[in-house]
């Protein structure tokens, strides 16, 4: 390699730098990061209320089974599910931002009550 | 035609029961076996030959490391640090049987709910046992929310008891659904790019883009179990209500 050769090489190396970095910044996808987060966060919610219910259940379910008191702690137990459910989709919001007030008081009242 | 949940179905290899349990040796266990030596391989090997210069697959095994060492450190804060073999091991594991589905031909280990749930419910008693070892009775102050006027925490207290034990289940049921949709509709839209013949192209370059989307989807599930699982370490050595 010649001192020429060397020189040149290193020249321009900064606008090849520039065009490097031009040619890897990350373009905007049609299955962009936006969409499949707004999808991630819908299925979670989802998910959270629905196993809330589902854990409520199969408890009341169990306890009736065990104690003979069909269909009183099943129905009691559903209530209860449904409540934590909520308190679950409440907790996942917050946690993720979505909520504008970062006090958990207000809604655990609100769940008492009705 | 092939069924797009044939994929899911196991298959036994060795026969074996032990003791009245069918413990065989199953496609799912080959995989799992396959993926646990793969990672191990993975991040011992390049170790071996450690430089201070680190070659490539050094520079990833220790990017992995500290990773995952910030991530329990950051969400689980103080004494934690005795707990990230675990949670190291958890998210190699899974983030291994997550990007070994998207092999063709493979077997996902995680598209089975038992399991995910299994993993779940390790994690959570294995979190309720270090909270109660460590806090004791004061541990239970977990599901009596403060500040609350006594009638009420007789709803309140059995809502907190349900919501604690809906985490396995939320924990697993995301995990395990993310990766079985996502290989079910593969294989769908797999089947249609056959069916439809020329007209196949269309359903095979979503095939790309989706390929492209389901990684994204097995390193994010990967990483929400692993953080989960921090916060609820978190949960369990620093009781804040």
């Amino acid at each position: 390699m010649t001192d020429g050769d060397k020189h040149s090489s290193f020249k321009n190396i900064e606008q090849r730098l520039e065009k490097a970095r031009e040619r890897n910044k990350p373009r905007p996808s049609r299955l962009s990061a936006q969409d499949s987060n707004a999808l991630g966060v819908a299925f979670r919610l989802g998910v959270e209320f629905v196993v809330g219910i589902a854990v409520g259940s199969i408890i009341g379910f169990l306890l009736d089974r065990w104690l003979g008191t069909s269909p009183w702690l099943f129905l009691v137990f559903f209530v209860l599910g449904t409540g934590a459910g909520f308190l679950n989709v409440f907790r996942a919001a917050n946690s993720m931002g979505l909520t504008k007030t970062g006090d958990e008081k207000p809604p655990e009242k609100g769940e008492g009550q009705s | 035609m092939h069924s797009p949940l044939e994929q899911f179905e196991i298959h036994r290899l060795i026969h074996l029961n032990l003791g009245g349990f069918d413990a065989s040796f199953t496609n799912s266990s080959l995989f799992m076996l396959i993926v646990s030596v793969l990672v191990t391989i993975m991040l011992t090997a390049p170790m071996r030959r450690a430089g201070l210069v680190p070659s490539r697959w050094q520079s990833v095994a220790e990017m992995l490391y500290e990773f995952v060492a910030s991530m329990l450190s950051d969400n689980a804060g103080k004494g934690s640090a005795r707990y990230f073999p675990f949670v190291f091991t958890l998210f190699m594991f899974i983030l291994g049987c997550n990007l070994m589905g998207l092999v063709p031909f493979t077997f996902t280990v995680t598209s089975h709910i038992i399991v995910t749930f299994a993993f779940a419910a390790i994690i959570n008693i294995g979190v309720t046992v270090i909270g109660i070892a460590k806090h004791g009775p004061r541990w239970f102050k977990l599901f009596v929310p403060s500040g609350v006027p006594i009638p009420l925490l007789v709803i309140l207290v059995p809502i907190e008891i349900i919501s604690y034990l809906t985490r396995p289940m939320s924990l697993s049921v995301r995990l395990f659904a993310n990766m079985m949709a996502g290989h079910t509709i593969l294989k769908v839209f797999g089947g249609f790019a056959v069916m439809l013949g020329l007209f196949g192209v269309l359903p095979w370059l979503f095939i790309i883009a989706f390929t492209a989307l389901e990684f994204l989807v097995a390193v994010l599930q990967a990483y929400v179990f692993a953080i989960l699982t921090c916060i609820y370490l978190n949960d369990a050595l620093h009781v804040n209500h």
